[in-house]
């Protein structure tokens, strides 16, 4: 990969430059899955190609290709310089020596050396917890495992390879009784994910979680709908994964602020008029970008044009503080030393402002007694469907699991619940979040943004976190 | 390489294979991006590559596997990979063939030539001349595919087609709102960027006062592009086959009866050439006009071969993409069209006496997909309509409603229908697009407004 990386560089520089990277990319993907306790149709994916960026004294091109041999490379190159010479940009140039350097996952057990046998067996001990539960119609357990390695290299001297590799999975768990359905889930729609090996999940502890969910799906078929009322609202730590994903995550991505983003994706309502002045929520709400936290899938050593990632805050005591910015959107975004958030999908994504992991620092109140604290209220858990504006502003996220709380107890269920929110009004009705104990790091394989669609691993952690006066809605 | 040559590696590969049953799909791609962002390009990028996708039965076990490659002399290698996964797999639901085997080798090129740079230049120029004329800012893309698909079935022919298809799209900027527009086709040369710049650039245009509807029934009018965010949730969630066998799609009650407006009639047809044209499916099913909805009456499921073997049917031609992002599990509606109405979209306008015109949507998504409700903002162009005329801006709202009712208060459907992509459509070479005209529908629910005061 190396070599091939550096022939691209040297074809592009013979060509003149101003400037120029090349990025090879190889991924690995495997994918197993039961239906019941019936292997599916296990799917494996291998993708390798190589993208060329071109600067010129004018513009900026890109030529992305899967033809890696003399001819596939010399036409990239070729094209990226043409495509940079069509059209004006003023793209910033890096100065200084690039960054020579490696990075892999720590991982103790190669999800890509294990047996197919240990997956299933993982997933069959899971699924056979669950269909003890005699309401329970089908379960779903899957395993993903992915391995990316990257190796960048451009015209500041910047060669690092990196080599992440990723587990996870989820579960499904479909409770049905009369035609009714009701469904329970672990994670974020593709279940959760970390940057580690197949221990992240052979040591997780499936069967108990199978066994809660039949529960808990078997419970929601007698459950009463969820009430169109105004209330209190605790948020399950998943839920606020999602949450914070959506309305915060996005919303402080710098390119959608600046217009790059506008006819797909969408814009934002942090614009840089409100950055350091701008309220986003209550002084409860602190929220930290960061790329380097061990084992979360938002991590890396580098990003997509060589620059080592940062820690941000993104919001501070509930102030709007900072944008999430690529080196190539960073003078613009103003505020010092920026970038480091620039990730392009596989071997052909443009480089585009990501978020890495983004997190809701814990409060100082333990879970049991925020409860406790709480006359009247809802609890929702797992998200189910999401929806959010353009600009990141209004959201309707509905959720598979809620409960009552009445006087500091868990109440009655509800099923299909649902709220709605205006982004600066909701985190400002922040009143409590749970302390440290009950904080977790969720891990999405899979977060869409660009034209056409990229996706990347992303991870989010938070503490459950109560919100008053939230409008909830039921089944329409 | 030519067609010949690719034929003659998938059919070889195929046959010294151990699998039972076999389909290989090749993807030759090559794809143009030109973005621009309020007047400036900032993304120019050209891509190409080959990807195949192998399928296999082996012992009555499936094993699936996707790769870049180097070109057709490639799939022998993958598919011993694939049967080296089936082995560790699960049995099928039946022993059949994972691909249409009947029918002869083919090869339709129905692909337009691609612009050419120069064309490329100019018609973004011009878009982003129109916005600074009338004093405002474009943003946008003008996106090019040009891509050979076979696909080659164990025992069965070889089909390869060459398609092409150009996309432009903008939202323009004004002091006070924004507008959106966007030209889909298989040709280039119908693209007319002046005319994407101006319908966007007078929506954003739009003078008068913003107006915050406040939560509600109204009446609305859904532009061409929010017809589209609409059906594809009818599609995704109520015709996929896979949903209707498993029980959950929303129109599992409804199968074979009236349950929408008699002016609803959808059917899907990728043989159109007002359409984006793909003559086969993945599994190489012979594409034909399915009807979907008759004058209201909903019809039925589409299929692929599993769903159909599970449903005890016939496969519809719907076998979906192996390729790139799976947003949609199972078989569903691709190429949608949508029998025009007799009223001009100005006439319906002219008709109401108050209510909102949608241009798009935005992530829109079912809150409740068993149920069917349907929930979404509105962007780039949500116009408030009063004694049959456009007043001015309103806030972007965000609909909340059930999509089988919503259709069932369809009280007008414009007379021209025009080709777009939904707004979740990730533009790879195969996203659902859809020929439609506009569609007014009465009495929508109006769940919030996007307003940060």
């Amino acid at each position: 990969m190396r070599d091939i990386a550096h022939r691209a560089l040297a074809a592009a520089v013979q060509r003149g430059v101003v400037y120029a990277s090349v990025r090879v990319t190889d991924v690995a993907y495997r994918r197993m899955a039961l239906r019941n306790t019936v292997p599916g149709e296990p799917a494996a994916e291998h993708q390798s190609g190589l993208l060329v960026q071109i600067q010129t004294e004018t513009g900026r091109g890109y030529a992305a290709t899967t033809h890696m041999d003399a001819a596939g490379i010399e036409r990239a190159v070729a094209d990226a310089r043409a495509r940079a010479r069509e059209f004006p940009f003023a793209a910033p140039v890096p100065a200084g020596a690039g960054p020579r350097g490696t990075y892999a996952t720590a991982v103790e057990i190669d999800p890509f050396v294990v047996d197919a046998e240990e997956y299933y067996a993982v997933m069959d001990r899971a699924a056979r917890t669950a269909l003890r539960h005699p309401a329970i119609r089908l379960v779903e357990p899957f395993i993903t495992a992915s391995r990316v390695t990257k190796v960048f290299v451009d015209t500041r001297g910047s060669e690092l390879e990196q080599r992440l590799t990723t587990c996870g999975g989820g579960i499904r768990v479909f409770a049905e009784r009369d035609g009714h359905v009701q469904r329970r889930s672990h994670g974020i729609l593709q279940g959760t994910h970390g940057q580690a090996g197949f221990e992240f999940v052979s040591r997780d502890d499936q069967e108990s979680r199978a066994d809660r969910l039949a529960q808990e799906a078997t419970m929601l078929l007698d459950a009463a709908p969820c009430p169109d009322t105004t209330t209190t609202v605790i948020l399950g730590t998943e839920h606020l994964a999602l949450l914070l994903h959506e309305s915060c995550g996005h919303a402080s991505e710098f390119d959608r602020a600046s217009g790059d983003e506008l006819t797909f994706a969408g814009g934002s309502f942090l614009t840089p008029e409100r950055r350091g002045r701008f309220r986003y929520g209550s002084e409860l709400v602190t929220i930290v970008a960061d790329g380097s936290t061990p084992g979360a899938m938002g991590t890396y050593a580098y990003d997509d044009e060589g620059f080592p990632p940062r820690t941000v805050p993104i919001v501070t005591n509930g102030r709007f503080e900072n944008f999430l910015t690529s080196y190539s959107t960073a003078a613009s975004a103003g505020g010092g030393d920026g970038g480091g958030c620039a990730r392009g999908e596989a071997w052909w994504g443009i480089p585009l402002v990501r978020m890495p992991n983004l997190s809701l620092q814990p409060g100082a109140l333990p879970l049991e007694r925020l409860l406790e604290e709480t006359d009247d209220g809802i609890v929702m858990e797992t998200p189910a469907t999401w929806s959010i504006d353009d600009r990141r502003i209004q959201f309707h996220f509905s959720s598979e699991l809620a409960y009552e709380v009445k006087r500091g107890k868990r109440g009655r269920p509800f099923r299909n619940a649902s709220y709605m929110g205006v982004t600066p009004r909701f985190w400002g009705e922040c009143d409590a979040i749970a302390d440290e104990a009950s904080w977790t790091m969720w891990g999405l394989a899979a977060c869409g943004k660009g034209e056409p669609m990229q996706a990347i691993p992303v991870g989010h952690g938070a503490s459950p976190a109560r919100f008053r006066n939230v409008h909830v809605l039921g089944s329409r | 390489m030519g067609g010949e040559t690719w034929a003659v590696h998938m059919r070889s590969a195929l046959e010294r294979t151990a699998a039972q049953s076999a389909t290989v799909a090749l993807l030759d791609e090559h794809y143009s991006l030109t973005r621009f962002r309020r007047g400036v390009v900032h993304q120019n990028l050209t891509r190409e590559g080959v990807t195949a996708s192998v399928r296999v039965m082996v012992e009555g076990q499936l094993g699936q596997i996707v790769a870049t490659v180097s070109g057709p002399e490639a799939v022998a290698g993958l598919l011993d990979e694939a049967c080296a996964l089936a082995r560790i797999g699960g049995r099928a639901v039946s022993e059949r063939p994972l691909g249409a085997t009947n029918g002869d080798d083919v090869t339709i090129d129905l692909a337009a030539p691609l612009p050419p740079a120069a064309v490329r230049r100019d018609a973004i120029e011009a878009m982003i001349g129109h916005a600074r004329q009338r004093g405002t800012v474009a943003s946008g893309a003008y996106v090019t595919y040009r891509t050979r698909t076979s696909v080659a079935v164990m025992g069965g022919p070889v089909r390869q087609t060459i398609t092409a298809s150009s996309y432009l799209r903008t939202v323009i900027e004004s002091d006070h709102a924004s507008g959106y527009a966007e030209q889909l086709s298989p040709d280039f040369r119908a693209l007319d960027p002046t005319a994407v710049a101006r319908e966007a650039a007078d929506k954003a245009l739009v003078s008068g006062s913003q107006r915050t509807l406040p939560p509600g029934d109204y009446d609305v009018v859904l532009d061409h592009v929010a017809v589209a965010d609409w059906l594809r949730f009818l599609g995704v969630y109520g015709f996929n086959g896979q949903a209707a066998t498993s029980g959950a799609s929303f129109l599992r009650d409804v199968w074979g009866r009236p349950a929408v407006s008699p002016l609803v009639t959808l059917w899907d047809d990728a043989t159109d050439p007002e359409s984006l044209r793909l003559p086969f499916d993945f599994e190489g099913t012979t594409k034909r006009r399915t009807p979907l909805v008759t004058e209201g009456r909903i019809e039925a499921p589409v299929h692929d071969l599993a769903t159909a073997a599970a449903a005890g049917t016939v496969s519809t031609g719907h076998a979906n993409s192996p390729f790139g992002l799976q947003l949609l599990p199972g078989p569903a509606p691709f190429h949608w069209h949508m029998a025009p109405g007799t009223r001009s979209r100005q006439a319906i306008i002219a008709s109401m006496r108050r209510g909102l015109l949608v241009t798009r949507m935005n992530y829109t998504d079912l809150s409740d997909r068993r149920g069917g409700v349907l929930t979404g903002p509105t962007r780039d162009g949500t116009l408030w309509i009063e004694d049959g005329e456009i007043r001015g801006p309103a806030t972007d709202i965000r609909i909340t409603d059930n999509l089988l009712g919503t259709l069932e208060r369809v009280d007008a459907v414009g007379d021209t229908p025009r080709l777009v992509y939904d707004w979740w459509s990730p533009m790879h070479s195969y996203s659902m697009c859809y020929r439609v005209p506009v569609v007014k529908i009465a009495a929508c629910h109006l769940s919030g407004a996007s307003a940060l005061d």
